[in-house]
Order: C-alpha cells, then sequence, then structure tokens
C-alpha cells in the first residue's frame, strides 16, 4: 500500500486528490443538491464497478462500462441538462442596481408589488388564469424572445386587460423586469417532473417549469379555482390569500431587483 | 470555530465529493501504464516418454512486464508462465531464446524482457 502510495507521488497525491475533490464540489454547487448527490453516488459506483470487473477479468461488462465512462460526459449533460442550463444562467445574474436611496427603492419596489398584489386578487375574483413572472437575480432574456414587447409601468389594470380571455396576448406569461412590465404572451418551458400532483395544469406546471431553471419567482392565478399561488425554485406555495401574498411577495423579492 | 463551521456546512456534498475524487483517482492511477518483474513459472510439452527435463541454472528466470496498473495486479495474481514445446528434441542440453514472445499474459500486458535472455535445461532419461 505504502509503495504504490510512494509510486503515485505520496504527498503529491492527496494534493491532487483534493484539489479535484474541492473542483467537483465547486461545480455541482452550481446545480441544485439533490441532483449533486444523484451524480456523486451514480458517478463512483460506475468507476468502482469498471475497476472491479477489469480486476476480475469480466471482458463483456468491462467492454460496457468502457463505452459508458466514454460517454458519461455527453450522458451526465443529456440527463442533467436542466441543472446546467441553470448553472449556466447563473453566471448572467443581473447584479446592477439603479441608482436611487434605500427609502425611494422601497416605495417604489412596495408600489409594484401592491400592483401585482391587486392585480392577482382581481384576477382570482374574475377567474381569469394568469402568469406574472418577476425577475429576481437571473436574466430572462432567453424566455422572451417569443412574446410581445410592452415596456410600461406595473399597474393592476394593464395587468388584468392582458390577461382578459379575448386579449391577443393573454396565453402565456406577462415578464416585470427592474419594476417594469417588458414583456407579455412569453411561452416557459414545462416542468419534466414527474413527482409534480396530476391535478396541476399547464399555467403551473410552466411557473414550476421556469422556476427549476432561474431563480425568478411566479405568481399564478389559476382559471379554474381561481386560487393564487407563488411559485419559487420550483416549490408551489398555493391557495394564497391577498394578505398573505402581499407579505410573500415583500419577502421574497429585494426592493433593488425592482428598480 | 469559524473553519468547523465552513467545513460542517454540506457536509454531505463535501464528503462525497472527496469519495468522488478518491475513486477517480484510483481510476486514473490504475488506468496510468507501469512495469514489474514476476517470476517465470517454465513448464513444458511434448516430453518424449521416459525423459526428463532439468533445469540447468538454479536461478529463476524473471520476466518485465508493462501495462495498465491494474492489469499488473491481475497478472500478479495469475503469475506468469511460459509453455516450451520440445517435440523431437534430442537428449541433451537445449537452449531457449525469446521467452517474452511465449509468456502467456492477460491481454492489455506485454513481456518486455525475460532474465536471463535464454533458458537452458537438460534432456535425460528418467
Amino acid at each position: 500500500m505504502w509503495e504504490f502510495l510512494r509510486k503515485t507521488g505520496g504527498l503529491l497525491a492527496f494534493a491532487d486528490i483534493l484539489l479535484v475533490s474541492v473542483s467537483i464540489y465547486s461545480l455541482l454547487r452550481l446545480t441544485r443538491e439533490s441532483t449533486a448527490i444523484r451524480i456523486l453516488l451514480v458517478l463512483p459506483l460506475i468507476i468502482i464497478t469498471y475497476l472491479l470487473a477489469r480486476l476480475i477479468g469480466l471482458v463483456t461488462f468491462t467492454w460496457v462500462l468502457d463505452n459508458v465512462i466514454l460517454s458519461l460526459i455527453l450522458i451526465l449533460v443529456v440527463i442533467f441538462q436542466y441543472d446546467i442550463r441553470r448553472a449556466l444562467l447563473s453566471f448572467s445574474r443581473n447584479r446592477m442596481a439603479r441608482k436611487g436611496t434605500s427609502d425611494t427603492l422601497e416605495e417604489a419596489s412596495g408600489a409594484v408589488l401592491e400592483q401585482l398584489a391587486v392585480a392577482a386578487h382581481t384576477l382570482s375574483e374574475r377567474r381569469n388564469g394568469a402568469l406574472i413572472v418577476i425577475e429576481r437575480e437571473m436574466a430572462l432574456d432567453h424566455f422572451m424572445e417569443v412574446g410581445t414587447e410592452i415596456d410600461a409601468k406595473v399597474t393592476s389594470e394593464l395587468i388584468c386587460s392582458i390577461f382578459l380571455p379575448y386579449s391577443p396576448i393573454h396565453d402565456g406569461a406577462v415578464i416585470i423586469q427592474h419594476g417594469k412590465l417588458t414583456q407579455a404572451g412569453c411561452f416557459l418551458p414545462l416542468t419534466q417532473n414527474p413527482e409534480v400532483a396530476k391535478e396541476l395544469g399547464t399555467r403551473h406546471r410552466a411557473a414550476i417549469g421556469l422556476t427549476e431553471v432561474v431563480d425568478a419567482l411566479v405568481i399564478v392565478v389559476s382559471e379554474e379555482t381561481g386560487s393564487i399561488s407563488v411559485v419559487s425554485g420550483g416549490k408551489i406555495t398555493g391557495n394564497l390569500e391577498v394578505a398573505s401574498l402581499r407579505k410573500l411577495l415583500r419577502r421574497m423579492i429585494e426592493p433593488r431587483l425592482l428598480q | 470555530m469559524r473553519t468547523s463551521a465552513f467545513l460542517k456546512d454540506n457536509i454531505l456534498l463535501k464528503l462525497l465529493s472527496l469519495f468522488s475524487a478518491i475513486v477517480l483517482w484510483l481510476f486514473v492511477t490504475l488506468e496510468t501504464g507501469d512495469e514489474t518483474v514476476l517470476p517465470l513459472r517454465i513448464s513444458y510439452l511434448n516430453v518424449p516418454p521416459g525423459y526428463v527435463l532439468r533445469q540447468d541454472s538454479a536461478a529463476q528466470p524473471l520476466v518485465r512486464i508493462s501495462g495498465p496498473r491494474i492489469l499488473l495486479v491481475r497478472q500478479k495474481w495469475r503469475g506468469a508462465m511460459v509453455t516450451l514445446d520440445v517435440a523431437g528434441a534430442s537428449p541433451g542440453k537445449l537452449t531457449f531464446s525469446g521467452l517474452e514472445k511465449q509468456v502467456m499474459l492477460v491481454p492489455g500486458v506485454q513481456a518486455v524482457n525475460v532474465a536471463p535472455v535464454t533458458h537452458e535445461s537438460v534432456l535425460v532419461r528418467q
């Protein structure tokens, strides 16, 4: 054993292992924890099985695993495409805050959030389905390629009129960026998660799908029940009263993100 | 205090990353090429009836082999062996050379050389 360690570099081998483990850890921090753990359980298992098969002399099994290991990068990219996309999108974070005093920031963002809460409440009472996406740190430009540019002040009246059933842009989502309603009629990626409740419709699935890949916050108004939900990080908080919606929005959205 | 908090944060992911790094290091290290020396067992084929072969020298021949470390480990378990065909040989001293080409090895392992270069045996009546 000592001979083997000496042959393979001794202290240098420890440094090598430490450096690789830090790299693996840093890389996997970009993905969700559950995904990272799945990768870290599967990858060593494949390698250990391969080494054992090669040691024993299982020729065909070694050949199969050899090819699996060769294509491992490709396989991981396909399996974890959403996590990789999420990780890459996280590099385009909107860290630039516009100038303004903290009081004016609070005031302006409070007004936007109030308009959103009122709009959700009105839409819920009218049973008009709605999907309102609020950009946070990660840019949403990638999801705005399809849609209609609006670039207007956020008002409950504007949001309600967009989601009127006869409005040509009522299908799809509206996007709020830096305190402005920038886009309407945007299509969002649907979640592929098989654990999502079957009773949830396309609107909820789109909200979950988007928040699985970016850190945006989505307000969903159900057309069937009129219930208001907030979706963030792929998790849904449903049946919200207007007061709890206000509270939740204030808690989850920093004022600087609406400037 | 801060160091221990840093280490404890996300501990499962950190431990699994370390484990993966060790496994990856093992994989790369064991797949790296290396050389080792093994004692070479010699057996004879087609020995004429009533005759035996006596090794001329007391020294055990050695074979130097090369290949991925993992296959060298497997070869160590199996040992190295060469079978020499003595069909039609006359009694007396027999000299064999080029043994490295006849050593039976695990696929992926090559014999570099055999020392001594020639192997001598004496065919005598039993």
